[in-house]
């Protein structure tokens, strides 16, 4: 058997002049590998492969402006560790703990969890309430295009990423509002070393007693992470009285699709969808 | 594919395909065994090993990323003092049964003890520690009262091995 | 006992990696070798096809066809190493494969079609039952005592329920793995392995009629639970039969994957129980139906099914039973030996039935268990008398005290009246009894007739000969504590013979909890025989006198070999037709409490605390009698919780820790382990059987207080948190 083909460019514009003398083939996009090494038997022999992870401008974490970016190939325990994140998005944080553990963090990437685009990725629900926005590099066009995290998914494993191209940033915008309420909840099967059966990440503002406006998305009840925003829309504005929250109850379970599968099975999974609204909205009222 | 790293403080060149295991390389390769493969998918810990100061699952690890990198074994830590008080507290302890998830644990007891120089650690810190390392034999509990102790001694682990 | 004496004597090597496991052997020129399956549950082989454009020259391929001894000789023989014409189970071995490297057999196995007819398969026990079949019935057995239609007639109040227990798998760390080396008309099988004789009785039958001899030897195994006790033969065979074949060393090593699909599992059980009550609550009479789901193959199943019959009355003096079990063929991956091997089947059946009894009857279980528990002199509905060693009711007291058991019951029955709708908790607490039957069932031991040497040796140390296997439990550091403390010798003194068939005499499979009370007991009987040669026994001596005294034997013999053959004490007798006598020579006994919460948002129970109290006659080993217990209550909450093995049309959906969910670290609760030592007198020092009971008692403890969480009897494990929503709120949430 022949050895696989591999390329490991250290910058963007080297990764360009390598897509482009091999467009004709299939590409395999690596970065930390924790998703690709575990089907390794199954990747295709002529797939070649090109390793980004040594691409230093994909690496890091800066503020500009009123944005966080991070780069595609900073790891889970980078950002665990940054100041920048502790700080100022602390609903990764949340999230980014209950990922793995500290040998798989050391090597998974943001970009990784991201372009894996499954449903139960941890990381994503939050940078969907956060409106996040993800930076592409197309090696065709050499250019970089911009789009809301949102667009991204078209199914599970499945992104709207044209061929060859690759997610750079990770851009998040700061809220300038004080005193938002953030939530991340992740029910799997376990405590430690879990896949998510259903998770919940949401933002929010109150205002004396009403909710100003609630962002929230549902991880591992639908085929791609999206805002819930049928239910977002009937929380804004009202007091949380528990007819309200049993209302929002029941919209949240409307929006989501989730399946049976060996982690779980589609009814328990919007039980607990459903739980785990009136678990966020319980902890909102208790602030 | 040719690779020139450093293996436990030696130098050492291997041929490889791009997406081999770094634990099959130690293991079959390097005569490395006391690195072991409970799953190879990234779950139970047995293979664990320092990468350049970090703690990660050898078996997710391919050759095609161990350029110039540094690793650091079970086996190339047996001589270090910080080790024989290490396995001292795991033996008087009793932390260990079949063995075979064991270099796996001393590792991360290693990393552990090192990143909490100072600090006095929870057992809820203790067991998110070990989160990624799967024990079958002892319930845990003994391998959490050996730590425990260790974080007590002030043990001197060096920010990085072999440099 | 000196507490220095405690630490493992494998501890050092297998902390610093050191330590020698199966595929840290450096076999020079091997093969690897990989197995082709079957993809149906039950279907003819209409076909195999081998693509041409292959280089098959690359790889030797091994079929049935070429076999003449295909079964594995085990308990009925049924089951073949490589399946000829039918397959029963999806898995199943057709074909082996041996090539240079991994990645050449991964290529020539995408090379090999097989065609299939399909027959009609059992792909659950369900189906099985109801087809109804008398092939499929492995075994069946009844027990009867007393006058049970007559006590149901008139009873007060009559509970029943049916009790289900789900798939296990083993989880051993390091996955199974052998190797075969062939020397002249010998092979040489190593590998990772409970019963090395085992191995060897079935490579005896395979290779009958042949030349070729074979000797087996155990590697330092990293856990095997029971997994590697009846499997091994299998995969042994098939490394055999290819070094046999290419002449060449053959390594066969599954990835987690093939294990956790394709090994045995512990049999799932269904179990139909019914208790006729006094209003009361004394338990006058047991009906109780246990199915065993074996899978494809009998393995061990007519065993496993002895136990789960004489586990089945728990620690209760029930006047009036009769036990019907029966072990059914299914085509799903063979059930084997698994840590309890059937009693926790059937004793989380009667622990709940008794569980069912307190709700019906609306009595504390506690109150309800306390006053129908054996007492000494008692005897069982097998007619044995518990009459000696029956530590129960100590650890019963123990187990009390340190979980103030009565003083939480309340506490939390008012916790979950006035609390929980705010939190948003349940709370629960549960408690109780196991035994388990220590050695071999009934006759088992007389059979085997184990037999234990040890040779002296000049310098005036000993030789320890057994075939008892060191997995992780400790075995070779208990059976130089026994040694240590009778002959004085320090522990380098005592060196143990490498665990090989043409060096040890066949003392038995480390099984049933039996290698400390058993074997141990052996060589304590060997030290005796020792020193009489040296004329040392009657005198108070020290490590210089039997020094001493050995070399004055040297100087007039060249040789000290001394061997012992176990026999049980006369009056343990057992009627294999009637299920009469002495089931087992003596009973462990535990005492457990757990406490357990129930988070209403995600339905995980976890564990918070666990007490037990655990009577094993004598602790050999303290410390590392304690890592038992923690290890198998561990087990027993993956086996209560989360273990959740998935069936679809008879094939494992599992494969690997992804979806095979075991406790993690933070998975645990805070344990709490008394030992209580009420001596058994044919026990080294009064020791008696432990690594499995700890398992046992877990999954009941935990299920009961669950029942006390959410109000009702819980009759299934694993509780899910599907399966606690289901009871929880009145819908089905369950796969
Ligand atoms: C034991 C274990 C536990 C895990 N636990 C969790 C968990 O709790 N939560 C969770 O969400 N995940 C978990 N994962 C999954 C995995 O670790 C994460 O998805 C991780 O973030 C992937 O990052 P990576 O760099 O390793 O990705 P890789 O394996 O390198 O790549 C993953 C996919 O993304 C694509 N890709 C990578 N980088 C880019 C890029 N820059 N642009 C476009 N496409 C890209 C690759 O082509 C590939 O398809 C776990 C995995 C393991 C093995
Ligand atoms: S073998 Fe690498 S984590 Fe299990
Ligand atoms: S000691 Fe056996 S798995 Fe940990």
């Amino acid at each position: 058997m022949n050895s696989m083909q591999y390329y490991s460019p250290n910058t963007i514009n080297e990764y360009r002049k390598i897509y482009s003398g091999i467009a004709d083939k299939s590409i395999l996009i690596f970065s930390g590998g924790t998703d690709l090494m575990v089907g390794r038997h199954e990747l295709s022999q002529d797939a070649v492969i090109i390793d980004i992870s040594g691409i230093a401008e994909l690496k890091g974490i800066v503020k500009k402006g009123d944005k966080i970016h991070i780069g595609s190939c900073t790891t889970l325990n980078e950002l665990l560790c940054s100041h920048k994140i502790q700080n100022d998005i602390p609903i990764l944080i949340k999230a980014i703990k209950t990922m793995a553990s500290e040998q798989i963090r050391n090597r998974a990437t943001i970009g990784g969890n991201i372009g894996n685009a499954s449903p139960a990725g941890d990381t994503i629900t939050p940078l969907v309430v956060l409106e996040t926005k993800i930076e592409i590099f197309s090696p065709e066009s050499n250019e970089v295009r911009t789009i809301p995290i949102k667009t991204l998914f078209s199914g599970p494993s499945a992104t709207t990423l044209e061929k060859g191209e690759i997610i750079i940033k990770i851009i998040i915008p700061l809220r300038k509002d004080e005193d938002i309420f953030c939530y991340f909840r992740k029910i799997g099967q376990r405590n430690a070393m879990t896949i998510t059966k259903a998770s919940l990440s949401a933002i929010a503002k109150c205002s004396d007693t009403k909710i100003e406006w609630i962002k929230l998305a549902s991880g591992s009840v639908s085929p791609v992470v999206k805002r819930m925003s049928k239910t977002e829309e009937f929380i804004k504005g009202k007091k949380l009285t528990p007819v309200v929250i049993n209302e929002a109850k029941e919209i949240i379970a409307k929006e989501i699709s989730p399946i049976t599968d060996i982690r779980s099975t589609k009814a328990f999974r919007v039980l607990i969808t459903k739980n785990l609204l009136k678990d966020c909205l319980s902890a909102l009222i208790k602030r | 594919m040719n690779i020139d790293l450093t293996v436990n403080g030696k130098p050492v060149s291997v041929e490889a395909e791009p997406l081999d295991r770094l634990l099959d390389i130690l293991r079959d390769k390097l005569g490395l065994t006391g690195t072991k493969e409970g799953c190879g998918e990234g779950e139970c810990g047995a293979c664990t090993v320092f990468m350049n100061n970090k703690l990660v699952n050898s078996c997710l690890v391919p050759a095609m990323h161990l350029h110039n990198s540094n690793i650091v074994t079970i086996d190339g830590m047996r001589d270090f003092d910080f080790f024989k008080l290490i396995s001292k507290a795991y033996e008087e302890n009793g932390a260990v049964q079949c063995g075979f998830c064991t270099p796996g644990f001393v590792m991360t007891t290693i990393n552990l003890l090192r990143n909490s120089s100072g600090k006095s650690l929870g057992d809820e810190e203790i067991k998110e520690a070990f989160a990624g390392n799967i024990c079958r034999c002892t319930g845990y509990d003994k391998i959490i009262k050996a730590v425990r102790q260790l974080l007590t001694m002030n043990i001197r682990v060096p920010e990085r091995f072999y440099e | 006992m000196n507490k220095h004496n405690e630490i493992r004597v494998d501890a050092a090597s297998k902390i610093s990696g050191i330590e020698r496991y199966t595929k840290d052997l450096r076999i020079k020129n091997a093969l690897v070798a990989g197995t082709v399956r079957s993809s149906r549950a039950h279907a003819r082989i209409t076909s195999i096809s081998f693509d041409e454009k292959f280089d098959w020259s690359k790889v030797t391929i091994l079929s049935a066809k070429e076999m003449h001894n295909n079964f594995v000789a085990i308990i009925k023989n049924d089951m073949p190493y490589l399946a000829e014409n039918e397959v029963n189970y999806v898995g199943e071995p057709i074909l082996l494969i041996a090539a240079e490297n991994e990645t050449m057999l991964i290529e020539a196995k995408k090379h090999i079609e097989i065609k299939y007819k399909e027959l009609v398969a059992s792909t659950t026990l369900k189906v099985a039952v109801d087809r109804n079949r008398a092939e499929d019935l492995f075994e069946e057995i009844l027990l009867e005592n007393g006058e049970v239609d007559e006590v149901f007639k008139s009873a007060d109040t009559i509970v029943e329920d049916i009790f289900e227990t789900g798939f296990q798998e083993h989880v051993y760390l390091e996955p199974q793995v052998v190797v075969a080396i062939p020397d002249g008309n010998t092979i040489h099988i190593k590998g990772s392995m409970q019963c090395p004789y085992y191995v060897q009785n079935a490579m005896n039958e395979l290779f009958m009629g042949t030349e070729v001899k074979v000797d087996v030897t155990q590697i330092m195994t990293g856990g095997a639970f029971g997994g590697k006790e009846d499997f091994p033969s299998l995969i042994c065979g098939h490394v055999a039969l290819l070094a046999k074949k290419t002449g060449r060393p053959i390594i066969l090593s599954y990835n987690r994957e093939e294990d956790i699909q394709f090994t045995t599992k512990r049999h799932p059980s269904k179990i139909h129980a019914k208790a006729a009550m006094s209003s009361d609550g004394k338990i006058l009479g047991l009906d109780m139906d246990i199915l065993l789901d074996s899978g494809a193959y009998a393995t061990l199943s007519p065993v496993v099914l002895a136990r789960a019959v004489l586990t089945s009355f728990g620690c209760y003096k029930i006047p009036n039973v009769r036990i019907h079990g029966r072990a059914v063929k299914t085509n799903i991956t063979p059930s084997g030996a698994f840590r309890g091997f059937g009693g926790p089947q059937s004793l989380f059946a009667i622990e709940m039935l008794f569980e069912k009894v307190a709700e019906t009857l609306k009595i504390p279980v506690w109150q309800i268990k306390k006053s129908n528990m054996l007492s000494l002199g008692d005897k069982l509905p097998t007619g044995q008398p518990i009459d000696y060693s029956y530590g129960l009711p100590q650890c019963v007291e123990k187990v009390l005290k340190s979980s103030d058991y009565e003083k939480k019951y309340n506490e939390l029955k008012k916790y979950n009246e006035n609390e929980s709708a705010q939190t948003g908790i349940l709370k629960g607490i549960g408690i109780s009894l196991a035994a388990h039957g220590c050695g071999f069932t009934g006759v088992g031991e007389n059979r085997i007739k184990a037999i234990a040497e040890m040779e002296l040796l000049s310098g005036g140390k000993v030789l320890v000969k057994t075939a008892n296997t060191e997995m992780g439990q400790g075995v070779d550091t208990a059976y130089k504590i026994i040694i240590s403390k009778k002959l004085h010798l320090p522990f380098n003194d005592i060196i143990i013979e490498e665990k090989n068939t043409s060096k040890v005499p066949n003392s038995g499979p480390t099984v049933a909890s039996r290698s400390t009370m058993i074997v141990g007991k052996l060589l304590l009987d060997n030290c005796e025989q020792i020193l009489d040669a040296l004329s040392l026994n009657h005198f108070e001596f020290s490590l210089q006198d039997f020094k001493k005294a050995a070399k004055e034997y040297f100087k007039n013999h060249d040789k000290l070999v001394v061997q012992k053959e176990y026999k049980h004490p006369n009056f343990i007798k057992f009627d294999e037709n009637t299920y009469k006598g002495y089931g087992y020579p003596v009973y462990s006994w535990s005492a457990n409490v757990a406490e357990i919460e129930i988070e209403l948002t995600s339905y995980q129970v976890e564990v918070k605390k666990f007490y037990t109290a655990h009577d094993v006659g004598k602790a050999i080993n303290k410390q590392q009698s304690e890592g038992q217990v923690q290890g198998g209550i561990v087990q027993g909450i993956g086996y209560a919780v989360y273990e959740a093995l998935c069936i679809k049309d008879g094939e494992v959906q599992n494969r690997g820790f992804r979806d095979y969910i075991i406790p993690t670290i933070q998975d645990i609760p805070e344990m709490h382990v008394d030992i209580v030592e009420d001596a058994y007198f044919n026990g080294p020092y009064g020791a008696k059987a432990l690594g499995e009971l700890p398992f046992v008692g877990a999954a009941p403890a935990v299920a009961s207080a669950v029942s006390f969480a959410i109000g009702k009897t819980a009759t299934k494990i694993p509780l899910t948190p599907e399966v606690i929503a289901t009871l929880i709120e009145n819908n089905n949430y369950e796969h």
